[in-house]
């Protein structure tokens, strides 16, 4: 497998897919902090950010760039017929597979580091240094390079079971949109209020707080515990987490993270052995 | 006689559709052998299985005598390349990045060896060239070129001149003679186009609805088509007589009919028969090409 490794990264290195990748992370991460700058200027510090805050915010995007760049990369292999020279002199299919997915995840996780770079580079010196505790920074760091890898995970598995790449570009880029919209809704569902704050506009102009009344929309029970686990469980649901620092349960994360990772590395390279080619 | 590859009873379905319905074939060593066929008559259905980018329905393949399903098969194949209906390459690379990137799949130690294969397909003036700026005939080059890469000794080319120039099909076809009998390379060549097949091929395999219906080396064929008188005569022995009394070249057939490789005169050769007891019954003049050779063999009709 080094060699197919070594094979992907040299194609990579001259790919301006990635080198655009890199180049869109990188002004992301100047972007974040000059925008959050901006803002806290603006509010006259109401609004100020940390970079802690911006740092992890990589995740939000990390997976749009994911369902941009593998299917592009591997896809090509497809479109022009590549991925016959490294079947034809005996390399095996699994190989090809977890070389593909390992060279996806790097790619990934070199645009993430353009990001934070960027960030760092400008946050420190304008933002400050940060404010979090570094247990929870190495966990988020830790737990959002899982979230990054089970994206990889997924995107691998479409391209590599597609033949065309056209078709794979949309699949991945509509299904982590989609992904995406999953989770902002599941997110917006946990975290509706318990109760509403009704108000009163009295006779005599003052406003009163009326009694707070349940509200409907709150998830309770087993139906709440299944929507949470649904956004742990979706690399979607976990960017948001990530990006906002607010972590239901670090732990549990990571683990469906890797269990992602494991169910859709599992099925893909199994489907992709038995492939026929073309 | 040695064979680089063997099949035996090869099947390859597509749910109802038949493929490959029981192939047996043999590659010899050192041969161009000229796998021979109608649109849809399964050589690129073989090749595809041979290359192992699909798996057969039934029936196997041996490649330089190891099984298709023996464990040893992977490091087998890296005595061979191919190229496979088009050419395999990287478009947005230049013909030299695409050789390196095949050199590392390979693990080879060094691209020392890069320009000289360059040169003997003839791209090494292509410098920063990108590869789909590259003429058909230059990409197939360049396809055959990253074939080559691992300096096989067993070369697969599927439809190698399809939607080639005259000029570039002549390319072709002095690259892959140059590289059987300089580099000893046994190559396994797809065509329907039977003219250009018939310059270069040593072995031939006749291929339809799935199955090899002939296999012949080029001298065989060469006699099957070779100019002749076939004559028809009610009994062969005196016809042999005769002909050896002549000293010309024959091949009895069955049911009293002979080919006579000869310019004849009809009516010496009749007197002569008329003398040992035998009556001259028809002489016909024939002349095969691989063409003719080729519908006689698999049926002039349409396929489907």
């Amino acid at each position: 497998m080094t060699k197919l490794l070594s094979a992907n990264f040299l194609r990579l290195w001259r790919n301006n897919a990635f080198w655009g990748s890199m180049g869109v992370s990188l002004g992301m991460g100047l972007f974040m902090v000059v925008d959050s700058w901006h803002s806290a200027q603006e509010s006259g510090g109401a609004w100020a950010s940390t970079v802690d805050a911006e740092l992890f915010k990589y995740a939000a995007f990390i997976g749009i760039l994911a369902a941009e760049l593998i299917p592009l990369f591997f896809g090509t292999e497809y479109s022009d017929g590549a991925i016959r020279n490294k079947i034809v002199v005996g390399q095996s299919r699994l190989s090809i597979y977890f070389a593909n997915l390992i060279t996806g995840f790097a790619a990934c996780v070199l645009c993430s580091v353009a990001y934070m770079l960027g960030c760092a580079a400008l946050g420190i010196p304008l933002l400050g240094w940060f404010t979090q505790p570094p247990t929870l920074l190495f966990t988020a760091l830790i737990g959002s390079l899982l979230m990054t890898a089970a994206f990889c995970a997924i995107f691998t598995f479409v391209t590599m079971n597609c033949a065309k790449k056209s078709t794979s570009v949309v699949i991945c880029l509509l299904g982590a949109f989609a992904a995406f919209i999953g989770a902002i809704v599941i997110h917006s569902m946990l975290e509706a209020p318990e109760f509403i704050s009704g108000y009163e506009l009295s006779v005599g102009g003052q406003i009163v707080s009326a009694q707070p009344e349940p509200n409907p929309n709150y998830l309770t029970g087993a139906k709440r515990e299944l929507y949470q686990f649904i956004f742990d469980l979706l690399p979607s649901g976990q960017s948001v987490q990530y990006c906002s620092l607010v972590l239901s349960n670090p732990v549990r994360l990571m683990g469906l993270a890797a269990a992602v990772c494991a169910v859709f590395t599992g099925a893909g390279a199994a489907l992709f052995k038995r492939k026929d080619l073309k | 006689m040695e064979y680089v590859l063997v099949t035996q009873s090869l099947s390859k379905h597509y749910k109802n559709f038949k493929a490959l319905d029981g192939l047996t074939m043999h590659v010899p060593r050192g041969s161009i052998y000229g796998f021979v066929g109608r649109n849809g008559a399964g050589k690129t259905t073989l090749i595809r299985l041979i290359c192992g980018l699909q798996t057969p329905t039934a029936g196997e393949y041996t490649l330089y005598g190891t099984g298709s399903e023996a464990n040893g098969i992977a490091s087998v194949r890296r005595r061979m390349g191919a190229v496979v209906e088009t050419p395999s390459i990287y478009l947005d690379l230049t013909a030299e990045d695409n050789l390196k990137e095949q050199f590392r799949v390979l693990g080879m130690p060094s691209d020392d060896s890069i320009p000289e294969l360059l040169k003997l397909v003839g791209l090494e003036d292509t410098g920063k060239k990108k590869a789909r700026n590259f003429s058909l005939g230059m990409k197939q080059r360049l396809g055959i070129a990253v074939a080559l890469a691992g300096d096989p000794d067993f070369l697969v080319l599927d439809e190698p001149v399809n939607g080639l120039d005259p000029q570039g099909i002549i390319e072709i076809r002095e690259l892959i003679l140059k590289l059987n009998r300089e580099r000893r390379i046994t190559v396994l060549i797809s065509s329907h186009i039977l003219d250009e097949l018939a310059k270069l091929a040593t072995h031939y395999g006749f291929i339809d609805s799935g199955r090899i219906v002939k296999e012949l080396s080029a001298r065989e064929l060469e006699t099957a088509c070779r100019k002749c008188l076939r004559v028809q005569v009610t009994d062969t022995r005196p016809l042999a007589r005769v002909l050896d009394g002549m000293g010309v070249d024959y091949k009895i057939l069955e049911d009293g009919q002979a080919d006579v490789f000869a310019q004849l005169n009809i009516s010496q050769l009749s007197r002569a028969l008329d003398g040992e007891g035998c009556e001259l019954l028809s002489a016909q003049e024939r002349d095969e090409s691989l063409e003719s050779y080729f519908v006689n063999l698999v049926g002039g009709g349409s396929h489907d």
